[in-house]
């Protein structure tokens, strides 16, 4: 199975995001501990290793975890001195895409309706249920729907927007 | 794990961004979206709702007409701060054309910010509203005082104040 650019663009994306929710998103080695994941899945796919390729999801999450863990023994055993902290440049957009970003994320934000932050807001930080959600807000779960679909719909594309620029990006930098 | 149904769906994902799934359901909801491309973009947009949720800082929230106008933590209405650009955004639609806006979080004004306020009262004005300020600091009160603002806008001591002289309780 030989993987598209767009398609290993992709994954790495995914495995970023596993990888600073368990480590979060100020560790400085989540680059690394994502391509060391890369670099076993591509092998163990070049091996026929996988058993089910056509799902790759739980063999992918697996030798992700077993890295972090390493990573996580590692660093337990041998803490890195502070200044190792500052030498991985982030990833970072430019700051004229983190702008267009924050505009974008600000006009989204800006179309939803009061009750609807309310609402998304018990969802997403207070991690109320559907049906708390409803019954405190008087609203049938059929409304809940569209405002999840509509403020979702919104943020997916700021999102769609993001991955274009830092792909851009990326391209701008390997040319220099 | 069911990911067809939205509200099903977004259940997992806010549990899974608040650290409140189990480490089971964390691992199927991993192994799920490394695999789906559609459910790993809403986690995403998702993550980004949940940050700009986050760093709202205009809260709002409704006494019967009135809409309540706070700012969560301490802001500044200067030019460029992010709370000044939250509240040029936050013009309320013709329903909610009576505001009370706290000011007892600012803590500068400038230019730009009176400006914004004069342009919020001349839009709720227009929509035969009005809008009155909440407790103002001694700094605060002086700026409106020296610019005659304070003649134009209607200041009170606290929120209760405001509601009553807009007729509620």
């Amino acid at each position: 199975m030989e993987l598209s650019d767009t398609e290993i663009q992709s994954l790495r994306l995914k495995m970023r995001a596993k990888v600073r929710h368990h480590l979060g998103g100020f560790c400085p080695d989540v680059e690394d501990v994502v391509q060391e994941s890369m670099t076993r899945w591509i092998r163990a796919e070049r091996e026929g290793r996988i058993e089910r390729p056509e799902n790759p999801g739980a063999f992918l999450s697996g030798i992700c975890n077993k890295v972090i863990l390493e990573y996580r023994r590692r660093v337990w055993r041998d803490p890195a001195p502070s200044e190792e902290l500052d030498r991985h440049p982030s990833p970072a957009i430019s700051q004229a895409d983190d702008l267009e970003i924050r505009d974008a994320v600000a006009a989204a934000m800006s179309q939803l309706l009061d009750r609807d932050c309310r609402v998304l807001t018990d969802i997403f930080l207070n991690g109320r249920t559907a049906e708390e959600v409803c019954a405190e807000h008087s609203i049938p779960e059929s409304h809940l729907k569209v405002v999840l679909f509509r403020a979702k719909a919104r943020f997916r594309e700021v999102y769609v927007r993001q991955v274009k620029l830092r792909a851009a990006g990326r391209h701008v930098g390997s040319d220099t | 794990m069911k990911f067809h149904d939205p509200i099903a769906r977004e259940t997992v994902i806010a549990a899974y961004l608040l650290n409140r799934l189990d480490a089971e359901a964390t691992e199927a909801f991993e192994s799920h979206y490394l695999a789906c491309d559609r459910c790993f973009e809403e986690l995403e947009a998702a993550e980004l709702l949940s940050r700009a949720l986050r760093e709202r800082k205009l809260g709002r929230r409704h006494m019967g007409d009135v809409l309540m106008l706070r700012f969560e933590s301490s802001a500044e209405l200067v030019f460029g701060s992010r709370e000044l650009a939250e509240l040029a955004r936050c013009l309320p639609d013709p329903s909610n054309s009576k505001v009370v806006l706290d000011l007892s979080r600012v803590s500068r004004i400038d230019s730009s910010g009176l400006g914004e306020l004069m342009r919020l009262y001349t839009h709720l004005v227009r929509a035969e509203g009005a809008l009155k300020v909440v407790s103002p600091s001694p700094p605060l009160a002086r700026v409106l005082r020296m610019t005659r603002i304070d003649s134009v806008l209607e200041t009170h001591n606290d929120e209760a104040a405001a509601l009553r002289s807009f007729g509620q309780r």
